[in-house]
C-alpha cells in the first residue's frame, strides 16, 4: 500500500512498489491524461509534478512517491484556465496533442520557478519534451504568451 | 452495450453524450445508389451528416484527427454549407467503413495521402446541401412559401420577409419523407462566413486539459491489458513457446498465440510487459537473420555501381547530352530506413466473441482493420464496429491492422473480455514498417553557361511491397519529374531486393516529394528556379520536346474533365494507358499548384477514370489542353498552355 495527494487528493494504492508511477496514475486512479511514450524518460510525454518539480513518471517508482504530492494535466487546473493552458488554447499549439500534456506540465514548472524565461532558458527547459508533429515554434510563443499573465 | 463517442463540441465537455434514440434525418450520398441502399441494409446514419429530433446536429467524419485538423476542416466545410450553429455541432466518425466513406481511388476508407479536405470537399459540401435542401423544402411546405424565400442559419430554417424561424429538429421527420435532391445548390461563395479562413480547432481545449481520448486511453468495464513479444525478423514466425515460464508472474491471466509471437494480457500493462520480456519463447531462423544496416548500404552501392541497368526512363537524346563535353556534376545521396515512431505507440482495444467484434483504436486504415479481421478470423464486415479514437500521430504507420487482429485474438482468448494491447516503444520500432533506405546518384552535364544540358539518376533501393503494386519503373518516373527543367536526361533505375518491409507512405511520390527533392534541388540550384513562370515554361518545354504524345481524356466523377495531349509513354513504347492514368494522376498532383485554383480543386478532388486512347501526335504539335466541365452544365472554361 502507497499512500500519497494526487492533485490535492489522497490516495492509497495497491501495487508492486517498483511499478512506475504512469501506469498507477493511468490505470489505477484512470487519469489518462499523462501519456506513454517511450518508457525510459527520453520522451516526457509522462512528465508530471511531484512537489512541485517536473519528472518523468514512466521511469519513477510508485515507492518514492509516499507522502508525496503529485499533480498531473488534470490537477493543473479544473477547467483549462491555467496560464500555460490558455496560452496554449489561444496560440493553438497542439497538432496530434499526444505529448502536449507533457509539454504543459514542463512548461509549468519552468513558469513557477522562472516567471520571465529567455528562449535559452525555455530551450533548456522544454528540451526533453519531443513533438513528433514540431509544434516547438507555437510551444515556445505560447511560454513567453503566458508568461506575460 | 453503452457506445462510446468522441466528440468535440463544448456541449460535449460539460459532460453530456450524444443520444441517437429516436427519429433522424440522415442524408445519404448523392452518389451511386448502391451506396444508399447499403446504409438502409445495415440500419446506420453512415452519411456525414445526422440531424436528430432535438435538433441536434452530427457530423459523422471519413477520415481521423491525427493532428492534421482534418476534423476541424472537413466541420467547417459542413456547417458552412448546411447553416448549422458552429457551436453546438457533434463530430464523430462511423463504426463501420461503408461505401461512402471510402475514396475511391482507393476503394477504401483511408486517411492518408492528405486527402482529408482535398478529396472530401466536394463530397461533404453535397450532403450537407442537400440536407439544407430537404430542410428548407420542409419549411416551405409548412409555411406556404417557395422555397426560395427561405435561408438555413445558425439550425434554423428563416422566412426572412416573415421573420419566421423554424428550428431544424422541427423539420427533420417531415424533411425525411422528401426524395433527396440529386443536384442540390452549393452555397455561393460570397455567403461564406465559416470556412476560408483560420478558426480555432474543435480538439485544442482537449488536448490542453488531458481530456482528450487517444486509443491509448480507452477505458472499459472489466478491461484487460495486453503486452507483446514478436519475431525481431518479419520473415520469421514463432519456433517454441513455453506458456508456463510467466504463469506465476504477478497480474499474468493469459498467454496468447498471435502472428509472429505472442500476447501476454495481465491485470495491468507493466505486469504484461514484465511477463512479455521474461516469456520463454524462440523464433524461427530467417536468411535476413544477419542483415545489417551496412550489409544493407552495401547492396545499395553495388546496385548503383553495376553497369547492366536497364534505363528506365529515357527522355531526349540524353546519352549525348551526357557526354563529356562541358562540366559534369556528381552527387550522391542517401536516406536510411526510417521507423515512423508516432509519439504515441501501435495499440488497439478490442472485445471480441465470434458473433460481434469491436474496437477502439486510433486508426487510419479503417478497410485494412475490416480485411485483416475478415482474412484471419473471418470476421463478417457487420459485425464489426470501429470505435475511432484521435490519434497520437498517424504519418501512415497506422493503416495498418496486426495490432487490431493482436487485441482481437488477446479478448477471444479470455472469453471476450476487453484487452488493450498495447506496444511498447521498443516494440514499435521494432515492428516499424520502416519507411525506405535508398541511395540516389544525379549526374548532370553543364553548358559554359551553367545549363543542364543532361542528366542521369540512378536509384537503389529494396523492392517495394508488392502489395501496394508499386514498381521500380513508376519510382524511377517519378524521381524524374522532379527534373522538370532539365532539357534532357536519362533515368536509371535498379533495384535490390532485402528482406524488411516497406509502407505505402514509401510510394513513388514520397520519395520523389521528401526523400530525393532536396538531392535535385540542391544539384540544380542555379538552373532550375522556383518561380511559377519558370515552372509553367518548363512544363512547356518539358511538354514540347521530351514526351511521347499521346491523347487521353481524364473525366473526373462529377463532370470535370481533363483533356491531355501530351501522355507519357513508356520506355518500351508500349501504349499502356492504366500506366499512363496513373501518371496522369501523378502529374496533375504535381502540377497542381499552376492552375487556376477553381480548376485545381476539381481536378484535385476527383477519382480520374479514362475514357481515351492513346495516340502518337505529330510532331511539333504539343499542347496541354484541360477543359473543365461544370456539374451544372455551364460552358466550360479551359485552360490552354499552348506553345
Amino acid at each position: 500500500m502507497t499512500a500519497f495527494t494526487i492533485n490535492g487528493r489522497a490516495v492509497e494504492v495497491t501495487a508492486e512498489t517498483d511499478t512506475p508511477l504512469l501506469w498507477v496514475i493511468r490505470e489505477q486512479l484512470k487519469l489518462t491524461g499523462t501519456r506513454f511514450g517511450c518508457g525510459v524518460a527520453q520522451c516526457g510525454a509522462c512528465t508530471v509534478h511531484l512537489d512541485g518539480e517536473p519528472v518523468r513518471s514512466c521511469s519513477f517508482p510508485l515507492s518514492g512517491v509516499e507522502g508525496r504530492s503529485v499533480t498531473t494535466i488534470e490537477g493543473l487546473s479544473e477547467d483549462g484556465s491555467h496560464p500555460v493552458q490558455r496560452a496554449w488554447a489561444e496560440l493553438d499549439v497542439p497538432q496530434c496533442g499526444y505529448c502536449q500534456s507533457g509539454q504543459i506540465m514542463s512548461a509549468a514548472a519552468l513558469l513557477a520557478r522562472n516567471p520571465n524565461p529567455s528562449d535559452e532558458d525555455i530551450n533548456a527547459a522544454m528540451h526533453g519534451n519531443l513533438c513528433r508533429c514540431g509544434t516547438y515554434v507555437r510551444i515556445r510563443a505560447a511560454i513567453h504568451r503566458a508568461s506575460e499573465s | 452495450m453503452k457506445p462510446h463517442h468522441f466528440s468535440l463540441s463544448r456541449r460535449s465537455f460539460l459532460g453530456s453524450t450524444l443520444a441517437v434514440a429516436g427519429a433522424a434525418l440522415v442524408v445519404p450520398l448523392r452518389l451511386p445508389m448502391a451506396w444508399a441502399q447499403q446504409e438502409e441494409g445495415s440500419g446506420m446514419s453512415l452519411a456525414f451528416v445526422r440531424i436528430d429530433t432535438s435538433g441536434q446536429v452530427t457530423f459523422l467524419l471519413p477520415t481521423c484527427e491525427m493532428g492534421q485538423g482534418t476534423h476541424t476542416g472537413q466541420a467547417q466545410i459542413l456547417a458552412e454549407e448546411l447553416g448549422t450553429d458552429w457551436s453546438s455541432i457533434i463530430v464523430d466518425m462511423p463504426k463501420q467503413p461503408v461505401a461512402a466513406y471510402r475514396v475511391p481511388v482507393m476503394g477504401q476508407m483511408r486517411s492518408v495521402g492528405s486527402f482529408g479536405i482535398r478529396y472530401w470537399h466536394e463530397p461533404l459540401r453535397l450532403a450537407a446541401a442537400q440536407a439544407r435542401e430537404m430542410l428548407t423544402q420542409a419549411a416551405a411546405e409548412r409555411l406556404g412559401v417557395m422555397p426560395a424565400a427561405l435561408h438555413t442559419e445558425d439550425g434554423f430554417v428563416i422566412h426572412a420577409d416573415s421573420g419566421q424561424r423554424i428550428p431544424f429538429g422541427e423539420l427533420v421527420e417531415d424533411a425525411m419523407a422528401l426524395p433527396v435532391p440529386e443536384e442540390p445548390t452549393l452555397r455561393p461563395d460570397s455567403e461564406r462566413t465559416l470556412t476560408g479562413r483560420s478558426i480555432p480547432r474543435l480538439d485544442t481545449p482537449a488536448k490542453v486539459t488531458g481530456k482528450a481520448v487517444y486509443g491509448i486511453d480507452v477505458e472499459r468495464d472489466g478491461m484487460l491489458y495486453g503486452a507483446v513479444r514478436l519475431a525481431p525478423v518479419f520473415s520469421a514466425d514463432v519456433e517454441s513457446i513455453d506458456e508456463s515460464s510467466v504463469s506465476g508472474m504477478p497480474g499474468v491471466i493469459e498467454v496468447v498465440r498471435v502472428p509472429r509471437g505472442a500476447v501476454v494480457v495481465a491485470d495491468s500493462w507493466w505486469q504484461a510487459r514484465q511477463a512479455a520480456d521474461a516469456l520463454d519463447i524462440t523464433f524461427t531462423q530467417t536468411p535476413a537473420d544477419h542483415l545489417s544496416t551496412d550489409e544493407i548500404d552495401r547492396m545499395l552501392r553495388e546496385a548503383l555501381d553495376r553497369p547492366d541497368v536497364p534505363v528506365s526512363t529515357l527522355r531526349g537524346d540524353s546519352e549525348a547530352a551526357l557526354s563529356t563535353d562541358g562540366q559534369v556534376v556528381e552527387a550522391e545521396y542517401s536516406v536510411p530506413l526510417l521507423a515512423h515512431a508516432c509519439m504515441e505507440p501501435i495499440n488497439c482495444t478490442a472485445e471480441s466473441t465470434r458473433e460481434r467484434t469491436e474496437l477502439w483504436i486510433g486508426t487510419q486504415g479503417h478497410d485494412v482493420l475490416r480485411m485483416t479481421l475478415e482474412n484471419a478470423l473471418q470476421v463478417p464486415a457487420d459485425r464489426l464496429f470501429i470505435n475511432t479514437t484521435w490519434l497520437g500521430g498517424g504519418f501512415g504507420r497506422k493503416t495498418h491492422g496486426e495490432i487490431a487482429l493482436q487485441a482481437t485474438l488477446a479478448s477471444r482468448a479470455v472469453d471476450g473480455r476487453p484487452v488493450k494491447v498495447l506496444w511498447a516503444r521498443e516494440d514499435d520500432v521494432q515492428q516499424g514498417q520502416y519507411r525506405q533506405t535508398m541511395r540516389c546518384r544525379f549526374q548532370a552535364t553543364l553548358d559554359e553557361a551553367g545549363n543542364i544540358t543532361g542528366m542521369r539518376i540512378r536509384l537503389a533501393g529494396p523492392q517495394m511491397g508488392l502489395e501496394y503494386g508499386f514498381d521500380p519503373e513508376q519510382m524511377a518516373q517519378a524521381t524524374g519529374n522532379l527534373a522538370t527543367s532539365i532539357p534532357s536526361r536519362l533515368l536509371a533505375c535498379r533495384t535490390c531486393a532485402t528482406s524488411f518491409r516497406t509502407l505505402p507512405w514509401n510510394t513513388p511520390w514520397s520519395i520523389c516529394r521528401s526523400r530525393f527533392a532536396p538531392g535535385v534541388r540542391s544539384l540544380i540550384p542555379s538552373t532550375a528556379s522556383s518561380s511559377k513562370a519558370s515552372w509553367t515554361n518548363a512544363l512547356r518545354q518539358r511538354v514540347a520536346t521530351h514526351w511521347n504524345f499521346a491523347e487521353a481524356t481524364v473525366r473526373g466523377r462529377s463532370g470535370c474533365s481533363l483533356s491531355l495531349t501530351e501522355w507519357p509513354r513508356c520506355h518500351d513504347g508500349a501504349s499502356q494507358l492504366p500506366r499512363a492514368l496513373r501518371a496522369a494522376w501523378q502529374w496533375s498532383r504535381a502540377t497542381a499548384p499552376m492552375w487556376p485554383r477553381s480548376l485545381r480543386r476539381r481536378l484535385m478532388t476527383k477519382e480520374f477514370t479514362s475514357s481515351g486512347s492513346m495516340r502518337p501526335l505529330t510532331a511539333g504539335t504539343p499542347s496541354i489542353r484541360i477543359r473543365w466541365r461544370r456539374r451544372s452544365r455551364a460552358p466550360s472554361s479551359m485552360l490552354s498552355a499552348r506553345r
